[in-house]
């Protein structure tokens, strides 16, 4: 009972810290303000800076506890912040609530069914899959050793050498700061907060994707995160999206499928309708490095990202995109090169 | 994707990963089917999009030459499906099916042209198992099984090292240390993975002493094969094992007693065996 008390706090702290940052940011670049954008930025923008503070802490061996106080004071100071700055316009938005209703009609009762089917799937599911023993292991032992990532997980033993095809994506050591943070078991932090909250980013996203698609048209944003969600759950191999998101919602290679490939989509169709927009470009970026702290996959992001971006830059003749199109990509060419320099037997990374 | 090699398939390689990424899921076709639709039709709309990923990703990426020469390179192969995520199938199909009822003026008929779809999607697409069928429901809020959290405490209980070394059974052997870190494996996972026969559990040296001290171990445990008492005894004592977990339908428990491992504790499906590596003798 304790620790599911703590799950559920659990949830609504890293929400609102998720939701704070997006606003500052929002703020930030004067984006049109929004419940939904602003959980999606925070998330991206969230994992990003996480990703530039664990990784050299990581390398550096410094302990768990020391990044998580780090981490602890960063949000705490974020969300006074946010609370300081953006308490007016949260006022508003709850005036707000009640257009709520009106715009989406009673296809609002259906995504919240859809949500809860899939949040009470990803609660209840028994994952027996075989590579939760790095990706939720290495958690598990991280949080036990007070280390970040420097014992192996498949066994428990320290490691002399740090492995580059996971070490530089800090996803798991989130959650192992965060079981520091709240007391809670590893198992319960990645399998069932994380995931829950993976979930609703993922559905915010494809509901963020529908109204780019659909031109603001809510009704139909949310009759596609129906339709995706039901595709989802249909679409049976181990190797698609749909069953990662529902059976493996806790790894970063669920994510980057679920999350970031589709950000990038949705980057994509806001430059296809309006190229000018700076803030796309913002986005982009952050999807590309907050992939890198999902998955070392994130390597493929760059594909994404011109397969998007590229075939419109050439129609539109926006030949002076092509610099922020090439910056958006740094964060997963630069992990290409850590990663290959590592294997080629460049760079050392020692973990004892 | 394992069993799927470039060096075997050359330039069907490609067109092999597609067909097993897919499976009996059809899903691609009806993307296809929006795509040419947008293509002739609606070349300015948003679905434009859907074209020129197409398009771009089959001049590159899905490229059959591209990947015969660069992915090898790179060492991508087991992972090469992952490419076909970038494919927006999904967000595609889904955004056409919206279109289909949207374009619907009566209410009713919305409804009844969404559930028509959905039928669709369900008739065409392949149940994920253990989520769409059979539900694999989970024992509690830590997601292993109950089994495991009470022969945990029952290895703490009785243990005096802080670190014990336990030969898991199959089953429980990935979630153990997911669930109580302080235990350290005898069964390496990937040692575990390619006795299975998996191809892509990294590189294993089957002449090595760490391989084929666990490989007697796996012999008896998982495969229930006949080994020498000695050499099984040989090979606990060499990895320092301190308990062993054992599926309680496992025939040969007398075998297990006869090595030197003491039963200390049974739950509904386990058995936990404890072993003195220290005196035990050959």
């Amino acid at each position: 009972m304790r620790e599911l008390v703590i799950a559920c706090m659990g949830i609504l702290i890293q929400l609102t810290v998720f939701f704070c940052i997006g606003g500052l940011l929002m703020r930030v670049l004067k984006m049109k303000e929004d419940t939904a954008s602003a959980l999606v930025l925070g998330y991206l923008c969230y994992f990003t800076v996480f990703e530039a503070v664990a990784v050299p802490m990581t390398l550096l061996w410094v302990r768990l506890t020391v990044l998580a106080i780090v981490w602890a004071v960063l949000l705490a100071v974020i969300v006074v912040c946010a609370v300081w700055l953006l308490h007016k316009n949260w006022r508003q938005q709850t005036r707000r609530i009640s257009d709520i209703r009106k715009d989406h009609s009673w296809l609002l009762l259906l995504v919240g069914v859809v949500l809860l089917l899939q949040c009470m799937i990803v609660v209840f599911y028994q994952d027996t899959t075989v590579d939760a023993a790095y990706y939720v292991g290495t958690v598990s032992t991280s949080v036990y050793t007070d280390t970040l990532g420097r014992y192996n997980p498949y066994n428990g033993l320290l490691l002399k050498k740090f492995q580059a095809r996971y070490i530089f994506s800090a996803y798991p050591m989130n959650n192992a700061v965060w079981c520091r943070l709240l007391g809670l078991h590893p198992l319960i932090q990645s399998k069932v907060v994380m995931s829950l909250i993976n979930v609703l980013m993922a559905n915010l996203v494809i509901y963020k994707l529908g109204k780019r698609l659909f031109k603001g048209g809510k009704k139909q944003a949310d009759l596609m995160v129906c339709f995706v969600c039901l595709m989802q759950l249909f679409s049976y191999t181990i190797y698609t999206p749909g069953t990662f998101f529902f059976t493996r919602a806790y790894e970063g290679k669920a994510l980057l499928a679920n999350i970031s490939i589709p950000v990038v989509l949705c980057c994509s169709i806001l430059f296809w309708q309006n190229y000018k927009d700076r803030n796309l470009w913002v986005v982009l970026f952050l999807a590309s490095a907050s992939a890198v702290a999902f998955s070392g996959s994130a390597i493929i992001l760059p594909a994404a990202v011109s397969a998007g971006i590229l075939p419109i830059l050439l129609v539109r003749k926006q030949f002076s995109k092509l610099i922020p199109y090439v910056i958006c990509m740094l964060p997963t060419i630069l992990y290409a090169v850590l990663y290959f320099s590592t294997k080629m037997g460049w760079l050392t990374l020692r973990a004892s | 994707m394992a069993d799927v090699t470039i060096e075997e398939l050359g330039l069907r390689f490609v067109q092999v990963c597609l067909k097993q990424y897919w499976g009996g899921c059809l899903f691609l076709v009806l993307f296809a089917a929006g795509v040419v639709w947008s293509l002739c039709c609606h070349r300015k709309k948003e679905a434009g999009i859907f074209i020129g990923y197409t398009i771009f990703l089959i001049l590159t990426v899905y490229n059959p030459f591209f990947v015969k020469y660069i992915v090898p390179k790179v060492n991508f192969e087991n992972e090469y499906y992952r490419f076909f995520w970038i494919l927006p199938v999904v967000p595609g199909v889904a955004y056409y099916a919206v279109r289909l009822v949207f374009a619907v003026k009566n209410k009713w008929g919305k409804t009844i042209v969404a559930l028509i779809l959905a039928g669709v999607i369900v008739a065409v697409g392949t149940p994920i198992p253990g989520v769409t069928q059979n539900f694999a429901m989970a024992d509690n809020l830590y997601k292993v099984p109950d089994d495991l959290r009470a022969v945990c405490s029952v290895i703490h209980e009785d243990s005096e090292k802080e670190n014990p070394r336990v030969v898991f059974s199959n089953d429980l052997n990935t979630l153990a240390r997911q669930y109580d870190a302080s235990l350290q494996l005898v069964l390496n996972r990937n040692a575990v993975l390619y006795r299975a026969g998996s191809t892509v559990a990294g590189k294993i040296n089957e002449k090595s002493s760490w391989y084929r001290r666990q490989r007697v171990i796996m012999d008896v445990v998982y495969y229930e094969q006949k080994v020498r008492l000695k050499k099984f005894r040989y090979a606990l004592r060499k990895t320092r094992t301190d308990y062993l977990v054992l599926p309680v339908t496992l025939r040969n428990h007398k075998y297990f007693m006869k090595a030197g491992c003491e039963p200390i504790a049974q739950t509904n499906n386990y058995v936990v065996y404890r072993f003195d590596w220290k005196n035990a003798n050959n």
